[in-house]
Parts: C-alpha cells; sequence; structure tokens
C-alpha cells in the first residue's frame, strides 16, 4: 500500500522539477518534511515556522512526504482493499511490522498514510489551491498524532501558557474560552504555547511543546482583549487564523514544564475565580475533544493523558467579563 | 438476581479511572460517561466477563453496607450500563482465575448506590468514519 503512494510522489517530483526538504526539530524529535515541487511549501511549512532546523546529516525520526495532485499531475490512486480493511487501521498481509494508519479529509479530501514503525509518511492534497485554511493551521496531524502513539508523547486538544520554568493547559470543549484566555494571557506578556493543539512529553517531566505556531480566534475573543480583528487574511468558518510567529505583540514559548491543568468556563460578573477540581473534571473536560478530534489508538491516548493528570494540580477557571483578572491568576499559578 | 455474565464492550469504549472516578469516552456516538465513586469500583470488576451475582458480592465484600442492601442498586446500576452501552452480555469464562482486589476503592468506605453520568455534548466533534465512506473503488474516493 506504501508502495502505491511511494511511487505517486516520486513521479511527482520529477513531475514538479525535484524534491524540496525542510529537516525541523519537534520537542526533541526530527521531522523531515519533503515535498514535490513548492506548491505545498508555503501552505503546510507556514504553521511550523517556529520549529528550530534539525540536522540534515542524521537520519530524521519520521519522514514526511507531500504533494498535491493538481500541480504535479499525479493524483494518489485508488488502493482497492482498504474500504474492507475495517476503520483506521490495516495489517499488510504477511508482515505484522507493516501496520499502517490511513484518515481521509471528507472536506479536503486530503489522504494521510502513516507507517509509524519505520517513520515513513505520505500527505496527499487533491488540489493544493483549494485546500481549506484548517489544513494550513494544523498540517499533519492525523501522521503526527498516529506516529506519538506510543511514544511517551500526546498531542491533546488544548491551549497552553506559561514562562520557561512552568505554564498551564486550558482544557475543554469548543466555545469554553480557552482561546480567549489564552491570547489575554499572552497580550500581558505570558508565552503562548498553543491554541488549539500541542504536543505533550511525559517523560523524564511532563512537558508541553508549541506543535503549531498559527490560532483561531473569533471576531469577538479579538475584540474582548482589546485586539483589532484584521481585515484580511484566511478565515476558518467565523474564526481568524493567526499565524502568531508573523505577530508583534505575542511572544511564542518554545515549551515549559507542566505545573497545572486549568479547566475554563464562563460565568457572569466582571472577576474571575480559581478553584481546586480533582484530575477526574480535567479528564473529563480534555479527554472527549482530544479522542474525537484524534482518531485511533484511543485507549493509549486516553491512558496517556490520565498518566499527565496524575497528581497533577488541577483547577477550574470561573471566567469573569473582565481578562485582566483571569491572566492574573494564571500568573500567579505559576509564578511569573 | 440475575445470572448474565457482562464485560466491558471494548470495542466503542475507552475508559480510564483517575482520582478513583472512571471517566468512559464512546468513540461511536461522541457521549461520554463518568461513573464516580462505587461506580468505579464496579467499572472496574468488567474487565474481565463477570457475574451480577460476582459484583454484589465483590460490593459486599469491599464496601460497608450498613442497611443498605446493594443488590438492587447493583443491579440497576449494570442495567444503565448495558442500556449506554458501557457493557454487553456475555459467556461466562470457564478459567477465570480469582479476582484480585480492584484498585478504585480506598479501604472501608461505605456503600453508595453507583451512578451512570452521561454527556452528550461533544457529539458534534464526531469526525465521520471515511472507511465507510468509500466507493467501489476505494480509496480515497468517496461515494458521492
Amino acid at each position: 500500500m506504501l508502495d502505491i503512494a511511494g511511487t505517486a510522489f516520486d513521479a511527482a517530483c520529477r513531475s514538479a522539477g525535484g524534491l524540496i526538504e525542510r529537516r525541523l526539530q519537534l520537542a526533541g524529535f526530527s521531522i523531515a518534511l519533503r515535498f514535490a515541487g513548492p506548491g505545498l511549501v508555503p501552505l503546510l511549512a507556514r504553521a511550523f515556522s517556529h520549529l528550530p532546523p534539525a540536522d540534515a546529516g542524521t537520519p530524521p525520526d519520521l519522514s514526511i512526504a507531500l504533494w498535491d495532485g493538481a500541480s504535479t499531475g499525479h493524483a494518489l490512486p485508488p488502493i482497492p482493499g482498504m474500504a474492507q480493511a475495517g476503520t483506521g487501521k490495516l495489517v499488510q498481509g504477511g508482515s505484522v511490522h507493516r501496520a499502517l494508519t490511513m484518515s481521509a479529509k471528507a472536506d479536503s479530501g486530503v489522504v494521510s498514510l502513516l507507517d509509524a514503525g519505520h517513520g515513513r509518511g505520505y500527505c496527499y492534497v487533491p488540489d493544493a489551491a483549494r485546500l481549506p485554511a484548517s489544513e494550513t493551521a494544523a498540517p499533519l496531524l492525523a501522521i503526527l498524532h498516529g506516529w506519538l502513539s506510543g511514544r511517551d508523547a500526546l498531542i491533546v486538544h488544548a491551549a497552553a501558557v506559561g514562562g520557561a520554568q512552568a505554564g498551564v493547559l486550558l482544557v475543554g470543549r469548543g466555545g469554553s474560552g480557552k482561546s480567549t484566555t489564552a491570547l489575554a494571557c499572552a497580550l500581558a506578556g505570558l508565552g503562548y504555547t498553543a491554541d488549539d493543539y500541542c504536543l505533550v512529553r511525559l517523560a523524564p517531566e511532563v512537558t508541553v511543546h508549541c506543535l503549531y505556531a498559527s490560532a483561531k480566534l473569533h471576531p469577538a475573543s479579538l475584540q474582548r482583549v482589546g485586539m483589532t480583528p484584521p481585515t484580511q487574511g484566511e478565515r476558518i468558518h467565523d474564526k481568524h487564523l493567526l499565524f502568531l510567529a508573523e505577530q508583534d505583540r505575542i511572544r511564542l514559548q518554545p515549551s515549559f514544564p507542566l505545573q497545572a491543568v486549568v479547566v475554563p468556563c464562563i460565568r457572569g460578573g466582571p472577576t474571575s475565580a480559581l478553584e481546586p477540581v480533582s484530575p477526574a473534571v480535567a479528564l473529563r473536560a480534555l479527554a472527549p475533544s482530544t479522542l474525537l478530534q484524534l482518531p485511533g489508538a484511543a485507549a493509549t491516548l486516553l491512558r496517556a493523558m490520565a498518566t499527565m493528570l496524575h497528581e497533577r494540580p488541577c483547577y477550574a477557571l470561573q471566567l469573569g467579563s473582565d481578562p485582566a483578572s483571569a491572566t492574573t491568576l494564571i500568573r500567579d499559578l505559576i509564578g511569573e | 438476581m440475575s445470572t448474565t455474565t457482562y464485560r466491558k464492550n471494548d470495542s466503542r469504549m475507552v475508559g480510564e479511572i483517575i482520582d478513583g472516578e472512571a471517566i468512559i469516552v464512546d468513540t461511536e456516538t461522541g457521549c461520554y460517561f463518568s461513573l464516580p465513586a462505587t461506580g468505579a469500583f464496579v467499572w472496574e470488576l468488567f474487565d474481565r466477563p463477570v457475574s451480577v451475582t460476582d459484583i454484589v458480592q465483590a460490593v459486599k465484600d469491599h464496601y460497608r453496607c450498613d442497611d443498605a442492601a446493594p443488590e438492587a442498586a447493583v443491579e440497576a446500576f449494570i442495567g444503565e450500563l448495558e442500556r449506554c452501552a458501557l457493557v454487553v452480555a456475555c459467556e461466562a469464562s470457564p478459567d477465570a482465575a480469582p479476582r484480585g482486589a480492584p484498585t478504585a476503592v480506598n479501604g472501608q468506605a461505605v456503600f453508595t448506590p453507583p451512578v451512570v453520568n452521561r454527556y452528550d455534548d461533544m457529539k458534534d466533534f464526531l469526525l465521520v468514519d471515511p472507511i465507510h465512506e468509500v466507493d467501489d473503488t476505494g480509496w480515497p474516493n468517496l461515494r458521492r
């Protein structure tokens, strides 16, 4: 199955005039993004612009081949047999080590293939010109999620803010106030690590890493923290897509040791309040949205989240209408 | 009392016990559940096929039931677990080893009737399963 994708990718490289490679360091892992020609580079590399380059002289931990069918003239051929394989995972006949995971996005047509054991992935885009903003905001999410499973690391649906010594995850379903709270903290001088997804390493200590330098923010959220919504740029539904490495007022924090987990919820009144809650409350806020947005390896992912929360201080952040009060509480919590 | 044997519905449910509470997510429907205290203790017993009789006995062994008769509460709880597809009826395991003490309980706590807390607010997040959306030619051609 991967041979079919590999053959199509090689042909796409020849059509596009060659291979363009970007080597990146992500949370201690070396990732190679191999593009067939330039078409997808500005679209899928932009969210990773904050990551330092990795040494090109050593083999990468994960190598991902990316191409688009329209500009290269080489579409991903149909892969017969996968429709009968069941949900998600296919074991290639004859070798239990060649377990493949795959996913396809119905809205964008993006197909992701991963051979986690050999550190090889493929990302096929039917037409770069029609790639939705959601893919440029969080590229390669399915491949990275699948590859990290079982590596003492996970991707979670959470916002994250902090400093070099400590920080917090903000967890909960969409509309709970995570993004607005994180943005308010960043504008108040805290480091910004995540808006929607972040990478967490569980060993040797729990550390949160900036996965994407992007944020999706509702115009009302921007106005609430005193930012003027941009008049241009991409939108995802009713939210503005911002690339944070390009924002002067926001400092990206590449990573931090996890100090606490915060569950925001909106309440009435001007001031915010922080109250301790059990890790079960935090897991209930974190797990469903993470599992349902990152299908595959659900049991492993849930166990990793529980490990992350075990004996971790957790709080409910009752959000008032004044963002400054929430920011003060979080700063006090992490000692910034 | 029912002699039916049940096990966890692992084909679609994933769960973890944390701080004495079971958090379970239904990966098919997007619903999720919390089973606090006694419920988490009973939930852990379903790691292997187990009968209602054995569950009731385990509850009596690990909780102070005082004047409460746990049988009715436990049976009602298991019925709710089955209605929510958290557990499924199954064949009894013929060579089941003696069951060790589950981890969810600390000491001789007083028995309180177990409850199932169900949450439906995440159902919209459920991704379409692309495997069942393809046409006969296979990936990546979606059925129109």
